[in-house]
């Protein structure tokens, strides 16, 4: 097994939530300041990391029909853990996030890595998918969180970019902001993945060759 | 048969086990997070309502009985002199607890002014009860008063309603330990 690939397929091919379009909730919800969305993410790196390995380790144990059961549990605890210790050392986080913490069990991505993956799979590539995700997902709440912050506020973790003239982009900070953003985000995604799988498909497929009858003219000349 | 016994003990090993964990968890952190509300939460609310004073509130804080509930007291001095109190409390507000941090001037028996410290409820219309206008009603205010004088914020009835109860409870406690919180603070 390839430990490489199960890491870094979150990070691009699996990116949430572009590409599995899971987790949405957080990702609209908190992404209104980059520091926020970073501590969303880290969060979830951690809840997400701990709960596959975990998971992983007692696969063995637990009986097919209780199964989500124990999962969710997992997943509870472990959250209900990030949260106490939020509050214990980084209360102003604490605030910031406030009940978007609790709702990381109900996280899809958690539940869905927990039984798509941490379920059938070994400590380690499971540990490495949690943690490959984890951080697929605190990057993509880094970008959209900055794209509305610099738009609606005109500052970058905090730092202001224009100067005072700046006349702030609102919407951007406001609920209707994650929507466009996180909708043209999907779009950029979508029209890029399928240039490049089209582009593949004409160097690979005979057929789209033979259909154009350029079956002998050299790869350099498809677009 | 044997199948179920397992589903049930494995899911009761898991909560138990769970349960083990928060639990120390919990105590564990109390603490922790007692200290940090005190200084990022009632000690700024404190500092937002008393224009001035030389001693630390927070530091010197004291718990007394009312009632067989306990509060928490925060003295306010100037030099030696007892000069005002604080105190936090709760009321249910929309969605969860509200709070509220209110001063009290000694000399007077007035209230100095009000200030929120924990709010859960809809932001952009609960969380007008944060606006200066809002607060500043209370100022000056009689502890004795019913504060019927304050108006609450249309649309947002139930928030400030909770937040004046709070004020109103503060009042009464503040009315019933004045005596022994002088005599203990100084």
């Amino acid at each position: 097994m390839n430990l490489w690939k199960e890491f870094s397929k979150g990070l691009w091919e699996q990116l949430p939530p572009f590409r599995i379009l899971l987790g949405l909730c957080p990702t609209l919800a908190v992404t209104t300041s980059a520091e926020n969305g970073l501590g969303m993410g880290i969060a979830v790196i951690f809840v997400l990391t701990l709960s596959n390995t975990i998971v992983s380790l007692v696969r063995d144990f637990i009986p097919k029909k209780v199964r989500i059961a124990c999962f969710i549990v997992i997943a509870a605890t472990l959250v209900t853990s990030v949260e106490l210790l939020m509050q214990a050392y980084t209360y102003t986080l604490y605030q910031q996030l406030g009940i978007f913490v609790p709702l990381i069990v109900v996280n899809c991505i958690i539940l869905g890595r927990a039984e798509a993956f941490a379920s059938k799979n070994p400590v380690i590539p499971s540990f490495l998918d949690g943690l490959g995700i984890g951080i697929g997902f605190a990057c993509s709440l880094v970008v959209i969180a900055s794209i509305r912050e610099v738009l609606g506020k005109g500052t970058w973790f905090g730092i202001s970019l224009f100067g005072e003239n700046f006349e702030p982009f609102t919407i951007m900070s406001e609920g209707p902001g994650g929507f466009i953003v996180l909708g043209i985000l999907l779009m950029a995604m979508n029209i890029s993945s399928a240039y490049s799988i089209k582009k593949k498909q004409h160097i690979t497929d005979p057929s789209v060759l033979v259909e154009k009858g350029q079956k002998s003219t050299p790869l350099t000349n498809v677009q | 048969m044997k199948e179920m016994v397992r589903m049930v003990v494995t899911l009761t090993i898991l909560c138990v086990l769970s349960g083990g964990v928060l639990s120390f968890l919990k105590t564990y952190t109390a603490p922790l997070i007692e200290s940090q509300e005190l200084n990022l939460v009632q000690g700024p609310a404190i500092a937002s309502i008393f224009p001035s004073y030389t001693n630390n509130p927070v530091a010197e804080r004291k718990t007394f009985q009312v009632d067989s509930t306990s509060v928490v007291i925060f003295p306010i001095k100037e030099g030696d002199t007892l000069t005002g109190v604080a105190m936090e409390q709760t009321s249910p507000g929309y969605s969860g607890a509200l709070g509220a941090m209110v001063g009290f001037a000694i000399e007077s028996d007035t209230i100095v002014g009000v200030n929120v410290t924990l709010f859960k409820d809809t932001a952009g219309i609960g969380s007008r009860v944060y606006d200066e206008t809002f607060r500043k009603q209370f100022n000056s205010l009689q502890a004795n008063e019913d504060l019927s004088s304050v108006d609450t914020l249309s649309g947002a009835t139930v928030s400030s309603s909770s937040f004046i109860n709070s004020v109103k409870k503060a009042a009464t406690i503040y009315l019933k330990l004045k005596q022994q919180m002088i005599a203990d603070f100084s």
